[in-house]
C-alpha cells in the first residue's frame, strides 16, 4: 500500500479535523489577546462537546446543541475570568482546575443521566453541504462540509476584521500588551478582559460541539484527546492572529489526517500516532524563539500593586 | 512550637481547609439535587474510607500515587515550572519497571526491586529532558510540550505492550514481573505495598532537600524570582533543568509503584489520570512536601469513600472526582481567600 500525501479525501479530512482546532485556537486568541492564558481550553471543549450532544439528544435539534455549547463555554469563561481577573489567581492553575472539573463532571452526568460512563446516546448532528460537487475545482472539497465549519471560517474573518479594523479591537489588543497603559487611557480593562475571555471560551465550547455533533453524532468520554492543547499550539504557531490560527490548524489537521490515512501500513499504528505530536513539538521548538505573544500574557493584572 | 510559628502554620493550612469545606458544601447541594440525603451520603463516605483497618489500607493504597505525583509536581513548581506531563513520565516509568521486572531472573529481591525502581526513575528522567531543554533553549512553554509528550508516552507504551512484550489476556498487558521484583504488600490481601513507605520517605527527603540544603534554597529562589536568583549568582537555567529532570524521575517512580506493587505487570492505559489529579493534590498541599501527605490521603479517602457510598445511596461514585475538581477550583482562588480572610480578621481594607 502506498502512502498518499494529497487526495480529495485527505483534504476533506484535513478541514474536518482542523475545524475544532481553529475554532479553539481562535478562542485562545481572544483569551491571550487580553493577557489571560487559558490551558483550560481542552476542558471547555470537552464541556461544549458534552452539552451539545445531550442538548441535541433531548431537544432533537442539533442547532440547540450548538447554542447550549456556546452558553456553557461562556459560563466556564466567566469562571476562568473571575478566578484570573477577579481573584487574581494563577492562570494555569485555574485552567488545570477547569480541565479536571470538566472531565469529572461530564463522566458524572453521563452516569447519572444514562447509566453509562463511556458515551451518550446518539443525537442529531449538524447538517452538511450537499450537491456542491458541481462547482468547479472547489466542488469536491466543499461537498459534505459541515455547516459548522462554514460558521467557523466566517468567525475567523469576522474576528480578523474586529481585532484589526475596529477601535474596540485595537483597545482589546492594547489590554493584553499593557493593561496599565490601557487603563490610564480610560479603557475599562477588566470589562475587556471578562468579555474577551467569555467570548473566547464560548468559541472553545463551539469547537467542542463540532467534535460531538459536527464530526460525529455522539459524545464519548474524554473525546477531546488533547485537542484543546493542540489548539493552543496552533494559536502560538499562528502568532496569536485569527488567520494564523486557521493556517496553523490546517497544517496540524493535515498531519493528523495523513496519520489516519497511514494507519494500516507496515508501520505499527501506535507508532504512526506519535507523528503528529512530535511534529507539533518540533514546530514549536523551531518557532517559539521567533514569535512573541502579547506582552502581558499570563501576568496578573493588579493596578493597586503596580507602581 | 511558639505562637508565631503556630500562626504561620495556621495561615498556611487555612485556605486548604476552607477549599475542602467549600467543595463539600457544593457537593452536598449536588447530592440534594439528586434527591439523596447529603449527611447520610457523607457518613457512608467517611465510613467507607476510614471505617476499619481494611478501608484504611485501601485509602492509603489509593493515596500512594498521589504522594509520588504531588512530590513530582511540587519540585518543578518550586522552581517555577508547571509540569503537567507527570502522567506521561509515570507511564514510561511504569513500563521501564515492568521490563526490568520480567527481564532479570534469579537475583535477590531487594536488588531486583531496586534496579526496577532505578530504571523507572531513569525513564521518567529521560522523558523530561526534552521539555526541560525546550523550555530553556527555545522558550516552549512546558505545559504544551509535556502534554504533547503525554500522548507520545501513551502511544509508545501501547506499542510496547501490544507489539513487543504482549501477553494475551482480557486487557492489553505485558508479561508478569518475577516475584522477586514485587513490592511487598503491607496489609495483604489489600494491595497497599512498600511503595507507600517509599513515598513517605521521599516526602521527608524532599522536605530536607528543599528547606535544609543550599541546592533546595537555590531552587526555591529561582522559582520565586529568577532574576533575583541571577544576582545572587544562581544559574537559573541549570536549576530549572534539574528541577524538571527530578520531577520526571519522581513521576517515573510513581509508575513503578503501580507496576511492582499493584498490577505485577504493565497494563495499557492503566491510569485514570493519576498524573493530573496529582497536580490538584500538590496545590491542596500548598506545594509543601509534608502538606502533600494529608492532601493525598484526603484524595484517596474521597475516591475510596465515594466508591463505598455508591453502594449505599443512589449517588454515582464520580461524586468523589467532582469533589476533587471543586477543591482545586477553590484552591485556584486561594489568593482571594488569603486577602479577604486577612482583611476580615484584621478588620482593615484590602
Amino acid at each position: 500500500m502506498m502512502v498518499t500525501f494529497l487526495s480529495v479525501s485527505i483534504i476533506q479530512a484535513t478541514i474536518s479535523i482542523a475545524t475544532p482546532l481553529f475554532m479553539g485556537a481562535l478562542g485562545g486568541v481572544f483569551n491571550e489577546r487580553v493577557g489571560i492564558v487559558n490551558v483550560g481550553l481542552d476542558g471547555i471543549m470537552l464541556s461544549g462537546a458534552f452539552t451539545a450532544a445531550i442538548t441535541s439528544y433531548y431537544t432533537q435539534s442539533a442547532w440547540m446543541g450548538v447554542l447550549a455549547a456556546l452558553i456553557v463555554g461562556g459560563l466556564l469563561g466567566l469562571l476562568h475570568a473571575a478566578i484570573c481577573v477577579g481573584f487574581k489567581a494563577d492562570h494555569v492553575v485555574s485552567g488545570v482546575a477547569i480541565n479536571i472539573l470538566a472531565s469529572s463532571v461530564t463522566v458524572f452526568l453521563l452516569q447519572l443521566l444514562f447509566h453509562n460512563k463511556g458515551q451518550s446516546p446518539f443525537a442529531p448532528k449538524i447538517g452538511q453541504l450537499s450537491n456542491a460537487g458541481s462547482i468547479p475545482i472547489l466542488g469536491p472539497i466543499l461537498n459534505n462540509m459541515s455547516y459548522l465549519t462554514i460558521v467557523g471560517l466566517a468567525l475567523i474573518v469576522i474576528s480578523h476584521f474586529f481585532l484589526y479594523h475596529t477601535k474596540m479591537g485595537l483597545r482589546l489588543r492594547s489590554v493584553g500588551e499593557n493593561p496599565y497603559a490601557a487603563q490610564s487611557l480610560g479603557i475599562p480593562v477588566r470589562k475587556y478582559m471578562y468579555l474577551s475571555v467569555i467570548a473566547g471560551c464560548a468559541l472553545a465550547g463551539l469547537a467542542g460541539s463540532f467534535l460531538s455533533i459536527g464530526m460525529l453524532n455522539i459524545f464519548t468520554k474524554n473525546m477531546t484527546a488533547g485537542r484543546g492543547y493542540i489548539a493552543l499550539a496552533a494559536m502560538i504557531l499562528g502568532r496569536w492572529t485569527p488567520f494564523g490560527a486557521l493556517g496553523a490548524s490546517l497544517f496540524f489537521g493535515y498531519v493528523l489526517a495523513w496519520q489516519m490515512n497511514a494507519q494500516g501500513l507496515t508501520i505499527p499504528a501506535q507508532l504512526v500516532e506519535i507523528i503528529p505530536y512530535i511534529t507539533i513539538l518540533l514546530v514549536l521548538a523551531f518557532v517559539s524563539k521567533r514569535v512573541r505573544g502579547p506582552a502581558h500574557d499570563g501576568k496578573i493584572f493588579a493596578p493597586s500593586e503596580h507602581q | 512550637m511558639n505562637i508565631s510559628r503556630l500562626k504561620f502554620f495556621l495561615w498556611q493550612v487555612l485556605p486548604s481547609i476552607l477549599a475542602v469545606l467549600c467543595a463539600l458544601l457544593i457537593g452536598a447541594v449536588i447530592i440534594l439535587a439528586i434527591g439523596e440525603n447529603p449527611l447520610q451520603a457523607y457518613a457512608a463516605m467517611f465510613q467507607g474510607a476510614f471505617g476499619d483497618p481494611s478501608s484504611w489500607a485501601e485509602t492509603l493504597q489509593r493515596a500512594t500515587p498521589y504522594i509520588f505525583g504531588g512530590l513530582a509536581f511540587l519540585i518543578a513548581a518550586r522552581a517555577g515550572l508547571f509540569n503537567i506531563g507527570i502522567e506521561g513520565q509515570m507511564y514510561v516509568g511504569a513500563i521501564a519497571a515492568a521490563i526490568v521486572g520480567f527481564s532479570l531472573h534469579h537475583i535477590p529481591s531487594f536488588l531486583h526491586v531496586t534496579l526496577a525502581l532505578i530504571a523507572a526513575a531513569f525513564a521518567g528522567y529521560v522523558w523530561s529532558i526534552v521539555p526541560a531543554l525546550l523550555k530553556v533553549k527555545s522558550g516552549v512553554h512546558e505545559v504544551i510540550s509535556t502534554i504533547m509528550l503525554n500522548y507520545v508516552a501513551y502511544a509508545l507504551t501501547a506499542y510496547l505492550t501490544v507489539r513487543v512484550f504482549h501477553e494475551p489476556g482480557a486487557v492489553a498487558q505485558t508479561y508478569k514481573v518475577d516475584s522477586s521484583a514485587i513490592l511487598p504488600a503491607l496489609m495483604s490481601p489489600n494491595k497497599l505495598n512498600a511503595g507507600f513507605l517509599l513515598a513517605l520517605l521521599l516526602a521527608i527527603a524532599i522536605y530536607v532537600f528543599l528547606f535544609h540544603t543550599p541546592w533546595g534554597y537555590n531552587l526555591r529562589v529561582t522559582g520565586i524570582n529568577p532574576s533575583a536568583g541571577l544576582y545572587a549568582g544562581i544559574k537559573s537555567t541549570r536549576v530549572v533543568v534539574w528541577a524538571m529532570l527530578m520531577s520526571g524521575a519522581i513521576g517515573g517512580l510513581m509508575g513503578a509503584e503501580r507496576t511492582l506493587g499493584i498490577y505485577g505487570r504493565f497494563i495499557n492505559s492503566f491510569s485514570p489520570g493519576y498524573g493530573f489529579t496529582a497536580i490538584a493534590v500538590a496545590l491542596l498541599g500548598q506545594n509543601h512536601p509534608l502538606g502533600i501527605i494529608p492532601a493525598a490521603i484526603l484524595f484517596g479517602a474521597l475516591e475510596n469513600g465515594a466508591s463505598a457510598m455508591s453502594f449505599q445511596v443512589n449517588v454515582p461514585r464520580e461524586l468523589g472526582l467532582i469533589l476533587e475538581a471543586l477543591i482545586i477550583v477553590f484552591i485556584a482562588a486561594e489568593h482571594f481567600f488569603r486577602v479577604h480572610l486577612r482583611s476580615m480578621i484584621k478588620g482593615d481594607k484590602e
